[in-house]
């Protein structure tokens, strides 16, 4: 599996880690059910065991766990931003307006 | 268009800023509804509003009687409204108006439980302990926990809002809702019900804000006493992670993948069409649908057959028909999850068959056929990750202990279901399937009265029934001493000698 992500989304990161200054940042994977596999953004995160690094995104570690890292296996997957004013979830980058997908390259 | 705003302290406000965004219809794709959207702060203030009336208010210190009064009143006001109700969650939320008219029924009947349920809750009683080594007498006193923040998802918007302010408030406590962002109207338009009735200002707020701003902030705030979430079990784990820090109460319901067995003795026209209920019902987005369907290899066939012309019928379509079978998925992101999922079961080598695209007649709204593999193995992604989409995975099985093996052999484990004209052979089934709840001939029937949650990584606690209220309770115990002098205290030898 390898990461790659979209300039956008890189300075979209940049903005969260700008936000959370001193704060270390990961992102993980969504588990299927309401939100799919979308990548979260997260500060402060405890990693569990099964987790483990994939890559990086403009200096934050990526990491899977065993069904992700299945599901795109031989794949490479680009974290991109969209602007989403609706968005849900507990991910870093929603309150700055923005919300990460997953895409395939 | 129509408006909503937040419902803080007794008082429908507007959000820090006047920040709004509109709600989108999942039939039409276009916005429909402007809400307001809430900020960090504003979660402060609800919290705050909560906390007072907690601290300070009537609501913990009323009778049960009177409060079970109030909960009457609430399901009173949701039923003159639910017509009405049921198209704003339609509009909202893309359930079927047939699915969400049932909701605001059955909301409304969960109320008058937790009603009746209030003046139940045993609040103090006497137990009994060994007299040893002292004589005494020992008491139970059960006491709401405070400020329940509580954190919804968007599939049965109204519902899963009475799932929680039921129980909540049935015990006492004071709480901040936080519907989805996809689907707050309904939660909203409940609000103003409840404006209407006793119930004291700040004991319940509705806040419309994402997790990251507003739900973190009921996870973090020192203020708030429990936390109780459905949503995926990702989000579960960053809930149980930000509400270590002040050791809150958490509650959580979260993903499946359940199990659902026919065995050969089936009543098959009923296990085809209770099957296909428990995965399609609401284009399969509950978390505790049947989505991996267990056949054995004798029956496979027969089974598949009747499966596959059940659903080529179901319309898909306008979700305001009443003639309509299967709405829009909630959005453009879970229809193309969903679609990714069925690639991912080809790419794995199942086959579709039937659905598995888009349907050709519908240029808008976030639709999905209705869609059944075939040629799963319990260990394909199809059948191990919650799709939340309607899509079948038939399995075969060779003996009953290997369809019980495959059925545990997921880290979910919400729901679930056995078929059998012979209910004591199902039983044994059921019994040893790690899981929340196990249907017998049926699926999807969740009783207010009796524990619904899950095993594993389904989730952490139970709603409904008297364990679920009691969930929303503190106890005390209470130790009256009947030695009642100090020489029969021989223990405190302990520190003072002989």
């Amino acid at each position: 599996m390898r990461v790659g992500a979209t300039p956008l989304a890189e300075t979209v990161v940049a903005r969260v880690r700008a936000a959370h200054l001193g704060d270390e940042l990961v992102f993980v994977f969504g588990s299927g059910c309401c939100e799919g596999t979308a990548p979260h953004l997260f500060a402060r995160y405890t990693l569990t065991p099964e987790q483990e690094p994939v890559g990086a995104v403009a200096g934050v570690g990526v990491f899977a766990d065993a069904h992700v890292r299945r599901l795109y296996r031989d794949r490479t997957i680009v974290i991109d931003a969209e602007a989403d004013p609706l968005a849900d979830g507990f991910s870093a980058e929603i309150p700055l307006g923005w919300r990460f997908v997953l895409r395939l390259a | 268009m129509p408006e909503y705003q937040l419902y803080i302290d007794g008082q429908l406000c507007d959000a820090e800023g006047g920040r709004t965004a509109d709600s989108i219809n999942p039939a039409t794709e276009e916005p429909w509804a402007r809400v307001a959207r809430a900020s960090r702060k504003d979660t402060q203030r609800a919290i705050a509003a909560a906390r007072r009336a907690f601290d300070e208010g009537p609501w913990p210190r009323m009778s049960q009687a009177d409060r079970a009064k109030i909960l009457n009143q609430v399901a009173d006001g949701l039923e003159a409204r639910s017509q009405e109700l049921a198209a704003v969650e339609t509009h909202d939320s893309g359930g079927t108006i047939r699915k969400t008219s049932g909701d605001m029924m059955m909301g409304a009947a969960q109320l008058r439980y937790f009603a009746e349920m209030a003046p139940k809750l045993p609040l103090w009683e006497e137990i009994q302990v060994p007299q040893f080594p002292a004589q005494s007498k020992n008491y139970l006193q059960r006491e709401p926990i405070g400020v329940c923040g509580q954190i919804i998802p968007w599939n049965f918007p109204l519902m899963m809002a009475v799932w929680k302010i039921g129980p909540a408030l049935c015990a006492g406590n004071t709480l901040v809702l936080k519907p989805a962002s996809d689907t707050p109207c309904s939660a909203l338009e409940l609000a103003k019900i409840i404006d209407q009735t006793d119930l004291p200002k700040g004991v319940l707020n509705v806040i419309h804000g994402s997790g990251a701003e507003c739900g973190e902030e009921l996870c973090t705030s020192p203020l708030v006493d429990k936390v109780a979430l459905t949503g995926s079990t990702e989000v579960g784990r960053r809930v149980q992670q930000l509400a270590s820090g002040t050791i809150k109460k958490v509650t959580l319901e979260l993903g499946g993948k359940s199990a659902n067995i026919i065995l050969d003795d089936a009543d098959l026209e009923m296990a085809v069409d209770g099957s296909l209920f428990g995965c399609f019902f609401h284009q399969g987005q509950a978390c505790e649908s049947g989505t991996r369907l267990f056949v054995s290899e004798k029956l496979h066939d027969e089974v598949v057959g009747r499966l596959v012309e059940r659903t080529k019928p179901l319309t898909v379509g306008d979700p305001m028909d009443f003639a309509t079978c299967q709405g829009p998925l909630i959005s453009a992101r879970q229809r193309e999850t969903v679609l990714g999922y069925i690639k991912k079961g080809v790419d794995e080598g199942a086959k579709v068959a039937v659905g598995g695209k888009r349907p050709e007649h519908l240029a808008k709204g976030y639709y999905v056929e209705p869609t059944i593999f075939v040629d799963v193995k319990n260990n394909m992604t199809i059948a191990q990750e919650e799709i939340f989409g309607p899509v079948l995975c038939v399995i075969r099985y060779k003996t009953i202990d290997d369809a019980i093996r495959m059925a545990n052999d997921s880290i979910y484990g919400l729901g679930g279901a056995v078929w059998s004209r012979d209910k004591e052979k199902a039983l044994v089934v059921a019994k040893q399937m790690r899981t929340g709840t196990v249907w017998v001939n049926e699926y999807h029937l969740l009783s207010v009265a009796a524990p619904f949650g899950g095993y594993k990584q389904s989730g952490i606690g139970r709603e409904f029934g008297l364990e679920g209220i009691l969930e929303y309770t503190e106890v005390k115990h209470v130790h009256v001493d009947q030695v009642d002098n100090r020489g029969g205290k021989f223990w405190y030898g302990a520190l003072f000698g002989a």
